[in-house]
């Protein structure tokens, strides 16, 4: 009986002990950060009007012009991305639309002014990556030199894409 | 007299099994609870750098002797890509003692920093506990990938 008794007693010591060895002061944990192609672009400033109502006497109407607007933009990509921007649909005959982007930092370069169609998007700035960049004046310039009176109404729609 | 013994010795057992084991550390234990996690960056606002991203699913069960311990945090990670940061939140206190402090958020690195601080008590069966914030964060300049952090809390006496 002494025996079993002094058997119980190291049971319980040992089952004890293995709480101890099993109870370690430390323990890991994997944490993996996923950082994906990060490619966003938005227009500020909301719709604008532009009216054609001067003129000077012997030339055709004079443009007119909004700055008002501008585009952000974050690429986090390494390899280049361009702006473009493209008409829903033509003006009527005799209206045209141009825009320019004037970029304020970052890695981009702007292409200037271009005539918007809706046949194809026109690059309007080049050589983005790596970086975000806000308040890129977009100049609009519309032009009517002989037309008549009338209201278009057109969507311009900017994208970021791979250069 | 046989029997007395039989009735003693199971009786010690008995302490063992379910008092003495479940309400006794006689040396600190940590485990990380919630498994291991991804963070994915994927949105940004136009004209900002990527959104941070966070995670509060997994956490620490810990308890001591009548000690006072602290816990730490460091990465396997010598050169990563992006930025960790881990703030430890709602720390329960488990039985007797203290879980601890819980101290600032801290950005990982490959050095051992305190994370908690204050620990005393705890049992295997009613530990302390607490939830790991991770945070993530990434610039545009910093582009794309993955790092794999593995991550090591240790509790140790302060």
């Amino acid at each position: 009986m002494k025996r079993l008794l002094v058997f119980l007693i190291a049971v319980g010591f040992i089952w004890r002990i293995s709480g101890i060895i099993m109870a370690a002061n430390n323990d890991n944990q994997q944490v993996t950060i996923m950082v994906v192609a990060v490619n966003e672009l938005a227009v500020t400033g909301g719709n604008i009007t532009l009216t054609i109502n001067t003129a000077t006497a012997g030339s055709g109407l004079n443009n007119a012009t909004d700055t008002t607007c501008a585009l952000d933009w974050t690429t986090n990509s390494s390899t280049n991305k361009k702006v473009t921007g493209q008409l829903d649909t033509d003006y009527s005959a005799g209206i045209s639309l141009a825009v320019s982007v004037t970029v304020t930092g970052g890695n981009g370069v702007s292409a200037g002014q271009q005539t918007l169609i809706s046949a194809s998007a026109v690059d309007l700035v080049t050589g983005m990556h790596n970086e975000f960049v806000s308040a890129n004046t977009l100049g609009y310039t519309a032009s009517a030199p002989t037309a008549s009176p009338a209201t278009n109404t057109k969507t311009v729609t900017y994208t970021i894409i791979d250069q | 007299m046989k029997k007395r013994i039989i009735i003693i010795s199971i009786l010690l057992l008995g302490y063992f099994v379910f008092f003495a084991r479940d309400r006794l550390i006689f040396a600190a234990s940590l485990s990380v609870t919630g498994g291991d996690i991804v963070l994915t960056i994927s949105t940004a606002v136009a004209g900002g750098n990527p959104d941070s991203v966070s995670n509060e699913v997994s956490g620490l069960s810990y308890g001591t002797n009548p000690q006072t311990y602290k816990i730490t945090a460091r990465t396997s990670l010598a050169a990563p890509l992006f930025t960790l940061m881990v703030l430890v939140k709602n720390i329960q206190t488990g039985g007797s003692g203290s879980g601890g402090t819980a101290q600032s958020q801290i950005t990982l690195s490959t050095t051992d920093q305190d994370v908690v601080v204050g620990v005393t008590g705890g049992t295997l069966a009613n530990p302390h506990t607490c939830t790991l914030e991770y945070t993530a964060s990434a610039t545009a300049a910093q582009g794309t990938g993955n790092d794999v952090h593995t991550i090591t809390y240790t509790i140790v006496k302060q």
